[in-house]
């Protein structure tokens, strides 16, 4: 290249006063010159650079990402994205691993005489305690930042709650096969979701946890009442029911669009 | 660690990136005493508040420490470098949501002086390039110059990625017509 800066340009341009075209020529042409670089950083002052070189060691010595955030990243989940997610407490493995437990010891519990109510009364409750594990503000490493960071409040409660469900659902549905019949291996996908989107409008007006707390005990009860009055627990996971889940879940999720500014703010 | 600084000063580009892959810092401060310069001074022009550009340019490097992996070791290190700078500033001015860009240098009109030093290789494009209003300049500045997607371009201006979209139709019509 025959083309170089020269000092009088150089000059201007690091004194902020050239104007935009020739600037445009200069940038263009340091991007593909090294003898140009080194003469525009011969102009900066070194101490400077070298405070931001002190700085950049502290943070290159720790802090890698962690597994779970590379894994998003290598599948094409954008980093900062990522860094939310892995950094979400419910999406973390002692999470996942509880959530195991918890509905292992309900498969086996189905295995005997009662059949595969503990089951069904547990799995869609898996979501809801993850989304409320997502949300304390006490134990999110990502709370404050999660508040400023540029996605927001609602697309990033969201995007949380997603991974909740997925992650419950694989984990749940792995374990559903261990039931003894196959039917009730996806029945509780729709409650599941129902209460999931329940416990995220409850958490508009309630703590997150509290919101939990409720959604939960509506489903409860309610299972109970269904057996009471119509002595069969089942019927909250047959067809109708299966109906009025879905209607349910469609509605409370336009309801929450409709809430999506309160999650805007702290 | 692989080879030490002092081994490295004869290194390309390329090869420090690959080097820094291998989790060597020694590559790492190489790079960065060739490419943290001009980072800083292509920053200030764009960003006026000093502690902020120092911050854009402290992650930059972090990101290259970390996603050295990703450079595929294609096209200049400096203007992958500066994608991930010229982003890095764009988040925090999304963050901040005060816009803090600097729209081209301090004059508006070119010194002579700028002409003249300019005209032997780049007279008509430059004149063409400053005949263009300063709306459709700073859309082709982002796109172009820095390297912006239509969204970020948005973004960064302040106004929707469909107005982005015609002002750059209509500034390379007007190149177009300058230039023939």
């Amino acid at each position: 290249m025959t083309w170089h800066i020269d000092d009088r340009m150089l000059a201007l341009y690091m004194d902020g006063r050239m104007s935009e075209v020739p600037a445009f020529s200069l940038e263009a042409h340091v991007l593909a010159c090294a003898d140009c670089r080194r003469s525009v950083t011969d102009r900066v002052d070194s101490q400077r650079g070298e405070q931001i070189w002190q700085g950049l060691l502290d943070m290159v010595g720790q802090a890698e990402p962690r597994p779970g955030e590379r894994l998003l990243s290598g599948l094409g989940v954008p980093a900062h994205v990522a860094r939310l997610l892995a950094l979400t407490p419910s999406v973390g493995l002692s999470w996942v691993l509880s959530v195991m437990a918890a509905v292992a010891f309900a498969v086996l519990a189905s295995q005997g005489s009662g059949g595969p109510l503990p089951f069904l009364i547990l799995a869609p409750l898996l979501p809801v305690l993850g989304v409320a594990v997502s949300y304390q503000r006490r134990i999110d490493p990502l709370y404050e930042i999660g508040i400023a960071s540029p996605v927001g409040g609602f697309r990033l409660m969201l995007m949380r709650a997603t991974a909740v469900l997925m992650v419950s659902i694989i984990v749940v549905a792995v374990a559903a096969l261990g039931l003894p019949e196959i039917r009730f291996s996806v029945v509780w996908l729709l409650p599941a979701l129902f209460l999931t989107v329940l416990t995220l409008i409850l958490s508009t007006v309630m703590q997150t946890a509290s919101a939990a707390g409720v959604a939960s005990a509506i489903w409860v009860g309610g299972v109970i009442t269904v057996d009471v009055i119509a002595s069969d627990p089942y019927i909250a996971f047959e067809a109708p029911a299966q109906l009025v889940f879905a209607v349910l879940a469609v509605l409370l999720t336009v309801a929450l669009i409709g809430r999506r500014g309160s999650f805007e703010v702290i | 660690m692989g080879m030490s600084s002092d081994g490295m000063r004869d290194a390309s580009d390329q090869q420090l990136v690959f080097s820094i892959a291998e989790g060597d810092a020694g590559a790492l401060r190489v790079l960065y005493e060739r490419h943290a310069g001009w980072l800083i001074a292509r920053l200030t022009r764009r960003c006026a508040d000093q502690a902020i550009v120092d911050e854009v340019v402290q992650d930059t490097f972090l990101a290259v420490w970390r996603g050295a992996r990703r450079y595929r070791g294609e096209g200049e290190v400096a203007a992958w470098i500066w994608g991930i700078g010229i982003r890095r500033l764009l988040d925090r001015f999304r963050r901040r949501r005060v816009p803090e860009w600097l729209p081209g240098g301090a004059g508006s009109e070119p010194s002579a002086e700028e002409l003249v030093l300019l005209g032997i290789e780049h007279g008509d494009l430059a004149g063409a390039l400053d005949r263009l209003s300063p709306e459709l300049r700073s859309v082709i500045s982002a796109t172009v110059l820095d390297g912006l997607t239509t969204r970020e371009a948005a973004a960064l201006l302040g106004i929707p990625s469909g107005t982005v979209k015609s002002r750059l139709v209509r500034a390379r019509r007007e190149l177009r017509e300058a230039l023939t």
